[in-house]
């Protein structure tokens, strides 16, 4: 008990405190651009020459697929600053002096990450109820079948990615550049390895079980099927494909239970993140230094303030040619400190 | 209660000592921490509010070694660093609800001291806005409020005057005498006179070193006749303060009074005067540095 009001207060701060930021609109907002883009048609799900009519099951795996992929790596760049903001702030350390443990933190930072996450996934979930209505294909909107994948494939890939993302930054060597970039090639890596080694389980992403689901579906409507299954993001895409219902996925406990296995996949992520936690005090000490506060003006009578005058000799400033030199360091400076702010993606956005 | 700090030494990165082999015994009461800029002071409150490990020397907190054991201290400590930062977004209330829960501190009892403290520290009116808003000053005071949230048995507060207005740092001088009692308080600061009437014990540090440790009154006592004022015409101001350590200047139609601390009258018309702790500082302060010039 005691522990859950714990995590859901170091949760809590840390989300509020995202979500309050100008850069989390920004987020919302280029999801919300991407919930239109696959309303608009330009990401499409396509068997060979068959699509599945947009009904509530189409919908919500072309949206969970999409979500998916996406979030899962931009998401991950998105949330992987939920340590480093405690050092930003010095929060940090106020939390290194008292009695919470390093696993509660990663827990905590988890799950803000997860959070976050998770609402980008509603936003997205929201956009294919919106989708199914515009497309008017299927009147009948099915719950069901419609957010299920969300919840049982998109959800669990996230608690995986909010995972990854304290792991990342409680490592040290993954923390920098270096980890963005090896990120970028484990995200490959998990989508590349389940499609083409049919290996069954490690399908974070639920690609690989999805794919055989509609292939089952669209070979038991069309003999002449050849197999062909993908995901396109792109142009609008004006051919015509034959048309099929297509019933969602069966949920079975084994199918469910597999999903569920990610929650504790990521709950060993945070676990492993934990024992790699520097808890604020890290040999580098790469300690922001306060600007100091200004002092006050000391009234008391009694004693002046300590005074030993000093004699100052300071080199005068040149008139004019100072000028421009200082214009240039200054403007240097301060993109340097742009782009320091900014991560890569920011700017590639 | 009882914290022991026995020969502990912290060496930064590139050869920096921040600490070396210091020893103090403390017990309940109110410690001054003195120092010049880079003296260490922060690093030993670093190092007792278990934040960073000593490279050598041993802390104990009632007997029990905080090194091995630092959840034995975090659980009766309240911390207020030099450096105290909060999330920008959240309101105090917000922010100290998250403190008060990362401090084990109940529901309940937690919503009735953030109340309380609030009260106390004068921000009850600034709740609900965002603390990126606050100023220096109203932020340290959310400080010493988020360090007094579980009623520490140690309050180890880091400059805690910092940026305060006048009025606010009288009201803080009676809060911290109001504290004392079972508790031990250690309190940095480079203005003499916030400790001068709560400290029960001042601790003179400076290049990582205890200079000394003893009561205000000891100290006053060392500089006793060692005091000065001295009235000199404004143009002799440069020759004189090059021979001498002045603690004060105050001018005036006649001149300018100055405070001189030295062991003998710097002149004929010198006045003794009775000395006060800032005396005292500058006086051991600058004793040690030409020992250490030797
Ligand atoms: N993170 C760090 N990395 C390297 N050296 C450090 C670090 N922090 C402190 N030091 C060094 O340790 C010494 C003591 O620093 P400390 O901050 O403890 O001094 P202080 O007495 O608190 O000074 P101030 O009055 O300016 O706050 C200084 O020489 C400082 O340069
Ligand atoms: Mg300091």
């Amino acid at each position: 008990m005691r522990t859950f009001h714990l995590l859901y207060h170091l949760a809590r701060a840390d989300f509020l405190e995202r979500v309050r930021r100008y850069s989390f609109l920004v987020t919302v907002a280029a999801t919300i651009y991407l919930g239109y883009a696959v309303n608009a048609g330009y990401v499409t799900l396509n068997l060979d020459k068959y699509r599945g009519v947009y009904n509530s099951a189409w919908v919500g795996i072309l949206m969970t697929l999409s979500t998916t992929f996406l979030v899962s790596v931009v998401g991950f760049y998105i949330v992987k600053n939920a340590i480093d903001r405690d050092r930003q702030t010095r929060v940090g350390q106020i939390l290194a002096a008292t009695p919470l443990s390093k696993l509660q933190y990663c827990l905590g930072k988890w799950l803000s990450n997860f959070a976050v996450l998770a609402v980008i996934v509603l936003i997205l979930a929201a956009a294919g109820v919106i989708m199914q209505l515009l497309r008017g294909e299927a009147a009948h909107l099915e719950w069901w079948p419609l957010l299920t994948p969300f919840l049982l494939i998109a959800l669990p890939a996230m608690a995986v990615v909010a995972a990854l993302a304290v792991a990342f930054e409680s490592i040290s060597w993954l923390s920098g550049g270096f980890g963005n970039v090896a990120y970028f090639f484990l995200w490959a890596f998990m989508l590349i390895y389940p499609v083409e080694s049919k290996n069954r389980n490690l399908d974070l992403f639920g690609i690989g079980f999805v794919e055989r689901d509609l292939r089952a579906a669209a070979r038991a409507e069309f003999p002449d099927y050849n197999g062909n299954f993908s995901l396109n993001a792109g142009p609008r895409d004006n051919r015509a494909y034959l048309t099929f219902v297509w019933k969602g996925i069966d949920w079975t406990t084994q199918k469910v239970a597999v999903r569920f296995v990610w929650y504790f996949a990521a709950i060993f992520l945070v676990f492993i993140a934990a024992l790699f936690f520097d808890r604020f005090d890290s040999a580098a000490e790469r300690q922001v230094r306060a600007p100091a506060l200004p002092q006050p003006i000391v009234t008391s009578g009694s004693s002046q303030v300590s005074s030993q005058p000093l004699t100052v000799h300071l080199t005068p400033l040149p008139k004019e040619r100072g000028y421009r030199f200082s214009f240039t360091s200054i403007f240097l400076a301060e993109s340097k400190l742009m782009l320091k702010g900014l991560r890569w993606w920011w700017l590639a956005g | 209660m009882q914290l022991a700090i026995e020969q502990v030494s912290k060496r930064y990165k590139g050869n920096q000592w921040g600490l070396r082999e210091f020893s103090l015994n403390l017990s309940s009461g109110i410690l001054g921490l003195l120092g010049p800029n880079g003296a260490g002071k922060s690093t030993l409150m670093r190092i007792l509010a278990t934040v960073t490990k000593p490279t050598a020397g041993r802390v104990t907190w009632n007997e029990v070694d905080i090194l091995r054991f630092p959840d034995e201290i975090r659980q009766v400590l309240g911390y207020l660093p030099q450096d105290f930062g909060v999330y920008p977004n959240l309101n105090s209330v917000e922010f100290l609800e998250y403190m008060a829960a990362v401090k084990g501190i109940d529901r309940s009892l937690a919503r009735r001291r953030i109340e309380e403290l609030l009260q106390l520290v004068n921000l009850r009116e600034f709740r609900k806005r965002p603390l990126g808003g606050f100023s220096g000053g109203m932020k340290q005071r959310l400080g010493i409020a988020q360090a007094l949230l579980n009623d520490p048995k140690l309050l180890i507060v880091d400059e805690p005057t910092a940026g305060l207005d006048p009025e606010e740092r009288v009201r803080f001088r009676n809060l911290l005498s109001e504290l004392s009692g079972e508790r031990i308080v250690i309190l940095s600061t480079h203005i003499v006179s916030d400790v001068e009437a709560a400290a029960t014990h001042i601790a003179l540090i400076s290049h990582g070193k205890l200079l000394m440790h003893a009561a205000p009154e000891k100290l006053l006592q060392g500089v006793e006749g060692k005091v000065w004022e001295w009235v000199i015409p404004s143009e002799n101001l440069p020759t004189v303060k090059q021979k001498h350590l002045i603690s004060g200047t105050i001018r005036r139609s006649d001149g300018l009074h100055l405070r001189v601390v030295a062991e003998a009258s710097p002149a004929p018309g010198a006045q003794p005067v009775s000395p006060t702790l800032e005396d005292a500082y500058l006086y051991f302060i600058s004793r040690s540095r030409t020992e250490e010039e030797r």
